[in-house]
């Protein structure tokens, strides 16, 4: 046998909603009464949506789906029986009935036909696996980040979307954010000249996966579905500390957690101002003195650090050109090179990263069969440039990537960190 | 006593630390505390897959030699296959060496395991596309269930002929409900490949075999998608037949094929089908038209945003925002004055985003001889594109037309010069009745020209004498404009109107320099905050505090900053976000100020006790 195929078709394919030329969201054609912005939307017309992995970041997307009139959520998977009934207590008080249902098994819910849409926020271990089957099953998805564990995943998701001809939204909001969709535009408009550098800071994500420690006697499966818990993730016995979703095998063991659990959001911004949501850079190099660059084919810069920040609140972005630069953060504020840049464009300051306008984003796209911003080729590409540098770090080396053929050249050791085995009988 | 901040922080550090721990886990680190980078002796790790070695080190081995392995340790991981704790981590190995070794070691596992292990074997042998494995594979599409469906799954990954022939035989002879939605999975899957490989026939071939199949909706959905693609243009007929069927699922994956399909003539076919669509769906399938950016159907959509439902207007001035030029303004000029209000906005957002010097020259050429209602639309867009036309904008700025001047106004925000301050300052704060109502307008648009100017202290100049005549709810807009423009001046006037006699100017002033965005603000701050009987102290403080806590500075600055925030600080609350600075940029001089404010407030000695003991823990 030859080394695993990662190729990714290449060709024509996802085209973001508004283009390259908008920046910031706005209703489509269809009359704001029927996306349901306005008056009360007929029960045929809603959207109905399922939640598998409803804990602690999930609850926060819920109550944005809960904001859309034109959303009917309608059941919840949860390996955690506690967590099933919070939601389903929830969804009836919000709705003023006893209609939400409650599943272990997500593929049961998925076997509905009654559900179009899926919220996935359970622990990155899930996320891309999770994800895949919703497609497989003709579900459109809203998919919290990370979404890959690795470069193969990145790519097997993309393709699945693609395959299935599903609606798939990353959990990248500040996509949706007026500050930072501002500053994209200006990178990749040309307003800040030739385009020489982007930078992202992806701090505050010291991940701690588990490993395999003293078995503890397993819970009843009802109360906690361990096994389901493990999923794909390779067999280690039963101890209560695992059972941090956020934590637990962030990167299938191999990479991912750190660069990528905030750099799906800043170093997916700077992707996208750098024209670069179809492609990844092609060299990586090793951190040297605090700072890991990397490099598109087009020569711009990817710089990935952690100091020298405005405060400008977290997850900081700067892109910089030869006529001037913009930086920017989760406090809604942007400081610019020239206030000329500004072209008396108002453009609102909404801080603290709300998920709002992602979500409604996401239902306008499954009406509209338009992609999103944060579509699945986009957070596919966020995905492998934060993997490749990942690995760059870890092995202490620069690299070199094909974004085409998806492998680094000449470096069999990195190109094996690429993808992991599943536990089975999971499968994508 | 010495801190470093560097390695609190240093990214190399932080990349160090994470990788150990999420390559090999929290309890394995401890194995590669040396470097975890660096390669192990795969010998070394065969000795411990030989040993009788806890299985989570046998588990973390395989981690390892799925980067480090060869063909040297297959034999050895093989052996854990059939051990049902091991067997995922074995796999991980074997899926990633690339010595056909690993595939021969897998195709021998399928007649030793059984059940899960045994999914997971075939599973591994579909990832690596193992093609010797086909016959033993299709062997399994019979018999258990979950080895059926993985076995017809991983089928479709190997996808050769062999893999297809195997499926297609299985197709019909299935009882099994999910094994055969599996193997219309696996079929789908060779379907797209040969699309992709541009072997058309056997695609279309490969498509048609799963419609016929009794399988769930999705399957006949990605079957539908492959045979239109691979049928280019002539899949046509099938993907309007997906657009018109009441099957909402059909209807979408018609709407995503219509962006995909390439071929002759797919778009002019395209929009040759939209009257036979519904209002909805053809309006769709209009915004299809746009992401394909096929400027062929432009004169078509022109006619559409002309004579069609709001909806579809709508929607084909997506087209045109896409591939429209100058040709299109007419059109969209005439719909922007639409008395639809969502037709009008989108109509001056379109011509507002189209790309080319021509269509600034044709907006302001026509400004002379438009109506009043095409005036400030075409006001509105020189506004926009920023286009260099300030003459006849001043002018408009004087008509009789409300709305007409009031564009007037708002344009001159983006493309006023300093020779026009005096026109806006004098609009904001004048007295002529007949532009009273401009006054909100004014300021707003002059605080866009401050920010803009290269020289932003003569509007500063000019703000500072209007704040002499006009009231106070004027004054506070005024005092806004000057902190958007920022500087060392307007920090002057702003700081003056913070001691004025005037409450509402105070209150004003100290939330702007409360938000200011350098650190030039933290001297007027400290003042206010050591100001008796000042109404505004705290927030001053606070202010100040905010500076210290988040701009970056010399950290002996920051010292000394918060050694003056100490010395005005009263009450424990402000004491305590100073501790909060403190605790944050440990340093000697923090450390001996914080234990200061231990001596000198004895109520805050937990806190302090706190601060200390964190400070004194980053040290180590």
């Amino acid at each position: 046998m030859s080394k695993p195929s990662l190729q990714l078709p290449r060709r024509q394919f996802f085209k973001t909603a508004l283009g390259a030329s908008a920046a910031i969201s706005i209703p489509y054609f269809v009359p704001s009464s029927a996306l349901g912005l306005g008056n009360a939307v007929a029960a045929s017309d809603r959207i109905t949506v399922g939640g598998i992995g409803i804990g602690r970041r999930g609850s926060y997307d819920l109550g944005c789906f809960f904001e859309q009139p034109d959303v009917q959520f309608i059941a919840v998977c949860d390996i955690k029986q506690s967590q099933r009934d919070a939601v389903k207590g929830r969804t009836d008080k919000h709705y003023g009935n006893t209609a939400c249902d409650t599943y272990r098994d997500f593929r049961e819910l998925l076997d509905r036909d009654d559900i179009d849409s899926v919220l996935i926020a359970t622990g990155p271990n899930w996320h891309c696996e999770a994800a895949v089957y919703a497609a497989r099953a003709g579900k459109d998805i809203y998919c919290e980040k990370p979404c890959t564990k690795n470069i193969a995943q990145s790519l097997i998701l993309a393709d699945t979307m693609r395959r299935t001809g599903r609606i798939f939204q990353a959990g990248t909001q500040r996509r949706n954010l007026p500050h930072f969709a501002f500053a994209c535009e200006l990178a990749y408009s040309g307003r800040l000249g030739q385009l020489r550098k982007v930078h992202a800071k992806p701090a505050g994500m010291a991940t701690y996966m588990s490993g395999w420690l003293e078995p503890q006697a397993e819970p009843d499966r009802e109360v906690i579905d361990y096994d389901t818990y493990l999923g794909p993730a390779a067999y280690r016995p039963f101890n209560n500390k695992i059972l941090d979703g956020f934590n637990f095998e962030k990167g299938g063991g191999l990479t991912g957690g750190g660069i990528l659990e905030w750099g799906s959001h800043c170093v997916d911004l700077c992707q996208w101002a750098a024209s670069a949501d179809s492609t990844a850079p092609t060299k990586y190099s090793a951190p040297r003195d605090g700072v890991l660059t990397a490099t598109y084919a087009d020569g711009v810069e990817l710089v990935i650090r952690d100091n020298g920040w405005m405060p400008l609140g977290s997850c900081p972005v700067r892109f910089e050109g030869d006529d001037g630069w913009i930086e920017t953060g989760d406090s809604g504020k942007f400081v610019l090179s020239s206030p000329e840049l500004l072209a008396g464009r108002e453009i609102a300051e909404i801080g603290g990263y709300p998920a709002t306008f992602h979500v409604r984003e996401f239902l306008d796209c499954v009406k509209s069969r338009r992609q999103p911003k944060a579509n699945a080729e986009a957070a596919c590409y966020t995905h492998i440039a934060c993997h490749a540098a990942n690995i760059a770090a870890f092995l202490k080396r620069d690299l070199e990537f094909d974004p085409v053929k998806n492998e680094f050249l000449n470096d069999d050791e990195a190109n094996r960190f690429r993808s992991e085995a599943l536990r089975a009988p999971w499968q994508i | 006593m010495n801190f470093s901040l560097k390695s609190v922080t240093s990214v190399s550090g932080f990349l160090f630390v994470f990788i150990a721990l999420v390559f090999f886990g929290v309890e394995s680190n401890r194995m590669f505390a040396d470097d975890p980078s660096s390669k192990p002796s795969e010998e070394s790790l065969i000795a411990i897959l030989k040993s009788d070695a806890p299985k989570a080190e046998k588990a973390i081995t395989c981690k390892k030699l799925a980067i480090w392995g060869s063909a040297a340790c297959v034999d050895e991981i093989a052996k854990l296959l059939v051990d049902d704790e091991l067997t995922s981590w074995a796999r991980i190995s074997l899926e990633n060496i690339p010595d056909p070794a690993a595939d021969e070691a897998l195709v021998e596992a399928l007649s030793k395991v059984e059940g899960r292990s045994l999914v997971g074997v075939i599973n591994s042998l579909g990832v690596r596309k193992t093609k010797s494995a086909v016959a033993a594979i299709a062997e399994r599409l019979q018999g258990d269930e979950e080895v059926a469906v993985a076995s017809a799954l991983a089928l479709g990954k190997i996808g050769d002929a062999a893999a297809a022939d195997a499926l297609l035989k299985q197709a019909s002879n299935v009882s099994s409900k999910k094994v055969s939605n599996a193997i219309a999975e696996g079929l789908n899957r060779i379907s797209e490949q040969r699309f992709i490989a541009g072997e058309l026939e056997p695609s279309i071939s490969i498509a048609k075999s799963v419609l016929g199949m009794d399988v769930p909706k999705i399957r006949k959905i990605e079957a539908t998608r492959c045979l239109i693609l691979a049928s280019k243009e002539s899949g046509v007929p099938a993907l309007i037949e997906q657009l018109q069927s009441k099957d909402r699922d059909f209807k979408n994956i018609g709407l995503a094929v219509a962006r995909e399909l390439q071929g002759d003539g797919v778009s002019a076919l395209l929009v040759a089908a939209i009257d036979d669509l519904g209002e909805e769906t053809s309006s769709l399938l209009i915004l299809a038209l746009a992401d394909r950016g096929d400027a062929s159907v432009l004169a078509e959509m022109k006619k559409i945003v002309r004579d069609g439902s709001p909806e579809s207007r709508i929607a084909a001035m997506e087209v045109l925002k896409e591939v429209g030029g100058v040709d299109s303004l007419e059109v969209l000029l005439a719909s922007a004055t639409d008395t639809n209000s969502e037709v009008a906005v989108a109509a001056t957002a379109t011509i507002a985003q189209l790309s080319g010097q021509e269509i600034d020259q044709e907006i302001v050429s026509r400004l002379g001889v438009a109506d009043s209602a095409t005036q400030a639309v075409l006001i509105s867009l020189i506004g926009k594109r920023r286009i260099d036309a300030v003459e006849p904008i001043v002018a408009s700025a004087s008509s009789e037309n409300g709305e007409v001047r009031a564009a007037a106004l708002t344009a001159l925000g983006q493309i006023a010069t300093e020779a026009e301050l005096d026109l806006l300052v004098g609009r904001a704060i004048g007295s002529d009745k007949k532009f009273e109502s401009d006054q909100a307008l004014a300021l707003e648009s002059l605080k866009y020209v401050a920010v803009r100017l290269a020289d932003p202290t003569v509007v500063v100049t000019k703000l500072d004498a209007a704040m002499q005549r006009v009231d106070e709810p004027a004054q506070v807009k005024i005092l806004e404009i000057l902190a958007a423009i920022g500087g060392e001046k307007a920090l002057t006037v702003i700081g003056k109107a913070a001691i004025s006699e005037s409450k509402l100017l105070q209150d004003s002033a100290t939330q702007l320099l409360g938000a200011w965005m350098t650190v030039d603000a933290g001297p007027v701050l400290l003042e206010l905050a050591a100001r008796p009987g000042y109404a505004f102290r705290v927030r001053s403080l606070r202010g100040y505090l905010r500076l210290v806590r988040q701009f970056l500075m010399p950290d002996p600055q920051r010292l000394a900053m918060c050694q003056k925030a100490f010395a005005v600080a009263e009450r424990d609350e402000e004491k305590k976000l100073l501790l909060e600075v403190v605790q944050r940029y440990p340093s000697t001089g923090m450390l001996e100020l914080a234990r200061q404010i231990g001596e000198k407030n004895p109520q805050l000695k937990g806190d302090v006790d706190k601060v200390v003991k964190i400070m004194e823990e980053k040290q180590k």
